[in-house]
């Protein structure tokens, strides 16, 4: 009955979804939208006739009362107003758009308020038009005489039914967080980029997912049957049998391929053709994709990025020491004897925690987050600290501190360590010598001082997103520089050769865990540089550890030293292309979106 | 038909206010009105019209008007912008 459509936008994770759409509205200004069955429509236009009648008419009362105790002038703008609701120019559009497009009326009125103030941004001159707070005021007026249709902002726990894709203006990290992985399938959303954290967390949940698709909430309805194609990014609306019929066999075999991969991936240990030995770990967010860890043979957790525990929890309250403590034992307890690296809260930045840092910060990014935000908040940081080390004797732990600028930064961290240590063995509380602590390499001042770092850690995480970040002056989450992001720029590799050579000098292991690990052509050019380890999402470490199989560190090192030499991400890719084009196949197929950038 | 050429001498030219008074003075009419600016032609019964024509103090308005009350409505238009909209500016 309803046509056919399909939409194009960034694919961020791979795989195919098939269900029902579901809005997901999360934005505070945003309509609530409902597609109209046909015979509902001629009822819609009564609807908001009658509503701007009334609007009018409270207006009209408005204007007499502002008139008679301010002067008639005064009245006037709500004249301007009340005349705006009777005039074709603003009405019509709304008609137009109930009837075509079958959309409700509050939908209708806001769309069409938008591209009003639009068209009066565009003239030269303020003083004469109605500014945009003007076509609010109007819009406003009609939506409260539409009356309230009720909240239609959902929570991500009341989610019912099952093969559910969101559809979404934009996912936040909690949003997409409490995703409840039993019924959503996959989801597509209108703003938002490949790095972003929701589309991170698409890719660890292995759910397909596409962003940045353009005109999705006026085209895809609640209910329509929808696909996303997580691989070319593709969004179909209400698809036709035979694409349906296509989807599906192509998730047959895609799922067949990956079978034989996790065989392989659990069977052992990563090993080159020159016989050195890669580790492949797993990058999780929350407790529950420990699973995950051993299903895709992981050889361990390189990255807990524990912030999420916090940001799934949904309110302010900060974990006591005994929650989280109970949640890392149970991971390293599940995990060991593998290693198991949590990450201290890297909270701040865009990672909702606006009420933790205080204030609006002009610069996010720049501003206080990760270890600052932890040494500012001492008794935050006390507690964590306090429960990793509780849950250490469950398993074999190993604390990273995110967004290191300088040495100062580690040594009052592992000041504070060792108070809180001091304090559990006072307590009696049974607690390890020590417990392995690193930092990671994320902002390039650590970068380039790592071999002071080096020596006062015992051991370094290279965050490659953030790196890539910081040293190119790229934010991630801007669309409009997300091309600029580019992990093969020569500062970036350089910086990482500098950071090898650091760890090597002061023989302390060196791990990459930034999204860079997981595709294929970094991951030789990392190898070749000096890396042993690598930590990506767990539905990735299958293809890296094939990958592993069959290079040689010799032939990784020979391509890292001619890339090194190169001017520009783009030569450098153009390298990278050619050397692997002979490799395996699996090579080509499975590169990854995440840093096609 | 009539048709003449009005020009705007209020400070603020066809700006919101303006705009919605001659709007409410041309709804009273039965005729059909319209202002031309560079080309653009908008109906004079519409405020959005004539709001969008961002017209300002000194530009040329091209005003037709056609029906039975044309006269009376092309008088009572030139008059209200030759008052300058009973502005006080």
């Amino acid at each position: 009955m309803k046509r056919g459509l399909s939409l194009t936008g960034i694919p961020v994770s791979p795989g195919v979804a098939v269900g029902r759409a579901v809005l997901w509205l999360s934005r505070e200004d945003a309509a609530p939208h409902r597609t109209l069955e046909p015979e509902e429509i001629p009822g819609e236009i009564e609807r908001f006739r009658r509503a701007t009648e009334s609007a009018v008419e409270e207006i009209g009362t408005l204007a007499t009362q502002v008139s008679e105790r301010l002067g008639p002038e005064y009245a006037a703008i709500f004249q301007a107003h009340a005349m705006v609701l009777k005039d074709r120019a603003f009405v019509g559009p709304v008609e137009k758009r109930i009837v075509q497009d079958a959309v409700n009326a509050e939908w209708a009125v806001t769309a069409a308020a938008h591209a009003l103030a639009a068209k009066f941004r565009d003239l030269p001159d303020e003083d004469l038009a109605l500014r945009s707070a003007d076509v609010d005021d109007v819009a406003r007026i009609v939506l409260k005489h539409l009356g309230d249709e009720g909240d239609s902002r959902l929570r991500m726990e009341d989610l019912a039914g099952a093969a559910i894709v969101l559809i979404a203006d934009e996912l936040t990290p909690s949003d997409a967080v409490r995703i409840p992985r039993d019924r959503v399938v996959g989801f597509a959303t209108e703003r938002g980029g490949a790095t972003s954290h929701a589309a991170i967390l698409a890719r660890s949940f292995g759910i397909p997912a596409v962003v940045g698709v353009a005109r999705l909430l006026e085209s895809v309805g609640d209910d329509d049957r929808v696909i996303v194609d997580g691989r070319d990014g593709v969004v179909w609306r209400e698809p036709s049998e035979e694409i349906v019929a296509l989807f599906r066999d192509r998730r047959e075999e895609e799922a067949r391929r990956e079978k034989s991969l996790k065989e392989r991936s659990v069977g052992g240990v990563a090993t080159t053709t020159d016989g050195v030995e890669v580790a492949v770990c797993a990058n999780i967010e929350l407790a529950s994709e420990v699973v995950d860890v051993v299903e895709y043979g992981a050889d361990g957790v390189g990255l807990f990025r524990s912030e999420f525990l916090y940001l799934a929890a949904g309110d302010l309250a900060f974990p006591d020491v005994a929650s989280q403590a109970a949640i890392y034992a149970d991971v390293l307890r599940r995990l060991a004897p593998r290693p198991v690296v949590i990450r201290t809260y890297d909270l701040g930045g865009k990672k909702g925690a606006r009420q933790l840092v205080g204030t609006d910060e002009p610069n996010p990014v720049l501003g206080l987050r990760g270890v600052r935000l932890c040494l500012a908040r001492p008794e935050m940081f006390r507690t964590q600290l306090t429960a990793l080390l509780t849950a250490a004797p469950a398993g074999n732990l190993r604390i990273l501190v995110p967004m290191v600028s300088g040495v100062e930064e580690v040594r009052q961290v592992r000041a504070m360590l060792n108070e809180a240590r001091a304090e559990l063995v006072d307590q009696g509380v049974p607690v390890p010598e020590s417990v392995p602590l690193g930092a990671m390499i994320e902002v390039p001042s650590a970068a380039v001082t790592a071999d002071l770092i080096a020596p006062e850690v015992d051991f370094m995480a290279l965050g490659t997103n953030d790196l890539v970040q910081y040293t190119l002056a790229v934010d991630r989450a801007n669309e409009t520089v997300s091309h600029l992001f580019r992990p093969e720029h020569p500062a970036v590799l350089r910086l990482v050769a500098r950071v090898a050579e650091a760890a090597r000098a002061a023989r302390k292991p060196l791990s990459v865990c930034g999204e860079a690990a997981a595709d294929p052509q970094l991951f030789l050019l990392l190898l070749g540089l000096g890396i042993r380890e690598f930590s990506m999402g767990p539905r990735t470490v299958p293809v890296i550890k094939e990958i592993a199989r069959v290079v040689s560190v010799a032939e990784a090192a020979r391509v890292a030293r001619a890339a090194l030499s190169l001017s520009t991400p783009d030569e450098v890719v153009a390298l990278l292309a050619l050397e692997l084009r002979d490799l395996v196949p699996a090579v080509r197929r499975h590169r990854s979106p995440a840093v096609s950038a | 038909m009539i048709e003449e050429t009005i020009v705007l001498r209020n400070r603020l030219g066809l700006h919101a206010r303006a705009a919605a008074k001659l709007v409410h003075l041309a709804a009273g009419f039965e005729s059909r009105i319209t202002l031309s600016r560079e080309g653009d032609d908008v109906d004079g019964k519409s405020i959005l019209g004539l709001l969008l024509l961002a017209a300002g103090k000194g530009a040329s308005l091209v005003l037709r008007v056609e029906g039975a009350d044309e006269g009376a409505a092309v008088s009572a238009i030139k008059e209200l912008v030759e008052r300058r909209f009973d502005e006080s500016e």
